[in-house]
């Protein structure tokens, strides 16, 4: 196979200095994520008639359908929205500057949202029940036993799960290359373009993103490790 | 101190508790006895309403509370005033010993961190725990970790302790350093209801003894009265079921 | 709001048209990749020999990429490959590299899920098969297969729905179905209304995902009739 592996080389350096806004992109749509399942989770776990239901329906909207055509929408809506909108508050829209990154997130939060509220639903739902109990029987509200102690043993049982769609995110990334966001693949696209050296360059992407994942993962075995050591097993005596 | 009136609770179809009087003087020792099923586990969660009676009502040192007709308020004050020690002992897995007991007291009882933790460490030293103040529950046997509960409780000085079978779900030789400690802190005036089926507990410790059969209290009295000379039939079929050689003197 | 759900109901029939495209992508892809799938999981479960390395970095690869990316590597790289042997597959359609591209990936996953499902199913039941005298091919048939079907089931359940939503890229390598459809309408029409056109391909993919979630909840319901324990 004649692969161009000068090219190759070269080309490493160019398309790895486009991972940070891979990684941005990954870190704010999880972040936003995240909010959007903290807020469908409580409505879910809270019971509230009818928007629970509107909420269920969202998700599973969302989770049917393709990512792509999620990214699309928000590509054509965003910037549509931010239009009407101009003059409104502080709202400028510049038709020169198109805010592709920010539509790109809109869309991988509310997908990523409605995967992970189920994250979070589950997870309260894991804490043994009795902890509560026992935080009503020191006289603390629900609201203090929540955040002292439910959240946060919540919080550690959904780290396996968020770790692992926190990879799924950043390999869904790559997609926002289709609506004009410039992160690591438009960049090895670019970079092929002139020599028509395609194969090599996206070998080069594919490796990066690769090694980046493989590293992802074990950082978050160890934190998980760390986290919850609270859970350490008592050595028999 | 404590009182309940006319308590009913209804499962489903099914009647829990079907009209129970209880009364409880300050400092005094109250076990209740049952088979299960009798409905004692859920009366006793009635009064710091873990679970709330349908209909009576609960008094705890001057404070009622209406089961029928209620407001958040005035549950969270009787709780604040009842310390619960769990069969499954419940300790707050994500904090240590230490925090375990100072936790209510800094939430709720809004205590400075460090008078808490005095408190806290003075009150491991006097059930021997005072070494394990920075483990994780994880790290504890269950009759340690059941003896931090019982700490816990004791921290937040409430009105009454209820022990909903402390030592049911402990190794049988992990039974006896629990049973002691709650010896000890009867000892002290405390006001302490229990749910056990520690009979030896409830003869040697306990002022009065309750039994309960179907919702419904079947027999009160002192130990002596009601495991020594039952007047029930009832009560007398379940001692015999429970006790070897049970023998007892008309 | 009322032209927009004319626009919708315009664009319908012209995706619908395409959506035996999408079908094909979803069908052919899952029927090969579960028998790849099964082969790879029955080398990863195995002896670890050279077989087993070659497995575990095409599994490792496969998963740790994004499939946009395989996707083009497929694209360019399938006819460099055969370059070497001779042979041109430039006259293969974009659909074909496609579906091989899903192929490649969608197995790497499914193997996954059959190595968990297989893993944590009750090896005792595989005893059991052999002392009544099954032979390897039997115990394989009748208690292997049916067992790590039945807990793989969940996740095969979820990778299934993701090939589904994943079928919508084909159109970036120019193999249309439903989505490449619905952009060509929206490039005919120089962009108006194509919120809508959107729906409408959105609306054709939650039905089918409707399609394949009942599909399995049935699958799941027949499995669990040995799962109800006694009264």
């Amino acid at each position: 196979m004649n692969l161009d592996y000068k090219f190759m080389i070269s080309d490493f350096p160019i398309v790895l200095r486009a991972l940070p806004v891979t990684l941005a992109l990954t870190l704010w749509s999880m972040l936003f994520a995240v909010a959007v399942a903290v807020l469908f989770g409580a409505i879910i776990l809270r019971n509230v008639p009818i928007l629970k239901q509107i909420v269920m329906a969202i998700n599973s909207f969302l989770k049917g359908i393709p990512l792509i055509v999620q990214l699309l929408f928000c590509y054509y809506a965003i910037p549509y929205l931010l239009s009407n909108l101009d003059g409104f508050l502080f709202i400028k829209f510049d038709p020169r500057n198109v805010p592709y990154f920010g539509a790109a997130v809109t869309a991988f939060a509310f997908n990523f949202g409605a995967y992970m509220t189920d994250v979070v639903v589950s997870s309260v739902k894991a804490v043994d029940k009795g902890q509560l109990e026992a935080c009503y029987s020191v006289g603390m509200t629900k609201f203090q036993g929540m955040m002292k102690i439910i959240i946060p043993q919540a919080a550690v049982i959904s780290i396996p799960n968020m770790a692992n769609y926190f990879i799924w995110l950043l390999k869904a990334t790559s997609i926002a290359s289709v609506v004009n966001v410039v992160e690591m693949l438009t960049t090895a696209r670019i970079s092929a373009s002139d020599g028509y050296q395609y194969m090599e360059a996206y070998l080069v992407a594919a490796a990066i993103y690769w090694i980046v994942c493989i590293v992802v993962e074990r950082l978050i075995k160890r934190l998980d490790v760390r986290v919850g050591s609270y859970n350490k097993k008592l050595t028999v005596a | 101190m404590v009182e309940l009136k006319n308590v009913k609770k209804k499962l489903g179809d099914e009647e829990i508790l079907k009209g129970v009087n209880l009364t409880v003087g300050t400092g005094e020792v109250v076990v209740i006895l049952g088979p299960s099923g009798s409905g004692k586990t859920t009366l006793l969660r009635t009064i710091n309403f873990l679970n709330a009676a349908d209909e009576g009502t609960i008094t705890i040192d001057g404070d009622t509370v209406d089961c029928k007709k209620y407001h958040k308020d005035q549950v969270l004050k009787l709780r604040r005033k009842t310390g619960m020690v769990f069969q499954n002992y419940n300790l707050f897995k994500n904090k240590t010993v230490l925090h375990n007991i100072t936790q209510g007291l800094t939430t709720v009882q809004k205590i400075h961190k460090d008078e808490a933790r005095q408190k806290a460490l003075a009150l491991l030293e006097k059930v021997n725990l005072q070494e394990k103040a920075n483990a994780y529950p994880s790290e504890l046997s269950g009759g340690q970790q059941q003896r931090v509960g019982i700490c816990r409780a004791l921290a937040l000085n409430p009105n009454v302790i209820l022990f909903d079978e402390p030592t049911s779900a402990l190794d049988p030789e992990l039974t006896g350093e629990v049973l002691n400690t709650m010896t000890d802190i009867a000892k002290t005036g405390i006001t302490m209801i229990v749910v056990t089926h520690e009979i030896s507990f409830a003869r040697d410790v306990a002022d009065k003894v309750v039994y309960m059969e179907g919702g419904v209290i079947v027999e009160e009295g002192t130990p002596q009265e009601v495991i020594g000379h039952p007047k029930d039939e009832k009560t007398l079929k379940f001692l015999r079921s429970i006790l070897d050689n049970y023998d007892y003197v008309i | 709001m009322a032209d927009g759900v004319k626009l919708m109901k315009d664009a319908l029939p012209g995706l619908i048209e395409y959506l035996p495209m999408t079908l094909y992508f979803l069908i052919v892809p899952s029927i090969i990749s579960l028998i790849l799938g099964s082969m790879i999981c029955a080398v990863r479960v195995g002896r670890k020999n050279v077989l087993y390395r070659i497995a575990t970095v095409f599994v490792s690869f496969f998963r740790g990429t994004p499939s946009l990316v395989q996707l083009y590597l497929v694209l360019y790289g399938l006819p460099k490959l055969f370059e070497i042997f001779g042979v041109n597959i430039n006259r293969w359609s974009a659909a074909t590299f496609f579906v091989i591209a899903s192929i490649l990936n969608f197995s790497s996953f499914v193997s996954e899920a059959l190595r968990g499902a297989y893993l944590a199913m009750d090896h005792g039941q595989i005893e059991a098969g052999y002392s009544v005298g099954y032979s390897r091919w039997q115990c394989l048939l009748h208690v292997i297969v049916p067992q790590t079907l039945q807990i793989a089931l969940p996740n095969l359940k979820n990778l299934e729905i993701d090939l589904l939503k994943g079928t919508a890229l084909a159109y970036t390598i120019g193999a249309v179905e439903v989505l490449g459809y619905a952009h060509r309408l929206i490039a005919i029409n120089s962009g108006a209304g194509r919120m809508w056109v959107l729906l409408a391909a959105a609306i054709l993919y939650f039905v089918i995902n409707v399609v394949l979630e009942v599909f399995f909840n049935l699958l799941t319901k027949h499995y669990s009739k040995y799962e109800r324990s006694l009264a």
